[in-house]
């Protein structure tokens, strides 16, 4: 118990960070080789998000024998990213 | 017999707060070096912004490491993190970076 009671309590919690970007234009690394830009309307504890003006790009491997990577780009006005596929989340100013 | 003094996952982790850590992702071979900032109850975590994101795959034949550096704070989400660990290389010379990871073991039961 008292190594508990000894340790700091952080001020802040990890979503507190995902809490600041709403409404700003956020990056998310997802499942899949796909990143996602947009701009954060509303998110959960699971990570589920609202973004509006999101752009998806999808990384594939273009010539399986050089290993080549291409990417392409998907537009949505709205769309719902369902939190388990997230990895990472960081406000889109840094990317 | 010497006392065993248990170290639980959850004090653990708000322990290495403010120090340099590893997170290693449980795909890919991407490790983020960084500063933690914060844990909460699920293991979601948070970096700070000096974080850097390393792939494993990418490494060069000499064997220094290729590292993004992110430029702002992280949000891991904790379902994608195989393992965390102190950070015991030397202070970072952005990019090289050495391998110490002696304690690796020590967590990699708390993630899963």
């Amino acid at each position: 118990m008292s190594e508990i009671t000894s340790t700091p309590v952080p001020s802040s919690e990890p979503l507190d960070l995902i809490k600041l970007c709403l409404d700003e234009q956020i990056f998310v690394k997802l499942r899949g080789s796909r990143e996602m830009i947009g701009k954060l309307h509303a998110y959960d504890s699971h990570c589920n998000m609202v973004l509006s003006d999101a752009v998806e790009t999808i990384y594939y491997v273009h010539d399986s024998q050089s290993g080549e990577i291409k990417s392409k780009t998907k537009k949505s006005e709205m769309v719902f990213v369902r939190g388990d596929s997230v990895i990472l989340v960081t406000d889109a100013a840094n990317v | 017999m010497s006392s065993f003094q248990p170290i639980n996952p959850k004090p653990y982790l708000l322990s290495l707060i403010d120090s340099k850590i590893i997170i290693k992702l449980k795909f890919n071979n991407i490790e983020y070096k960084g500063t933690l900032k914060s844990v909460d109850n699920y293991f979601n975590l948070l970096l700070k912004e000096d974080v850097i994101e390393i792939d494993k795959n990418m490494e060069s034949t000499d064997g220094s490491i290729v590292g993004t550096p992110l430029n702002g704070e992280l949000f891991i989400r904790c379902n994608n993190v195989l393992w965390v660990s102190q950070d015991l290389s030397d202070d970072d010379d952005d990019g090289k970076v050495e391998e110490g990871k002696q304690v690796d073991d020590d967590v990699d039961a708390t993630m899963s």
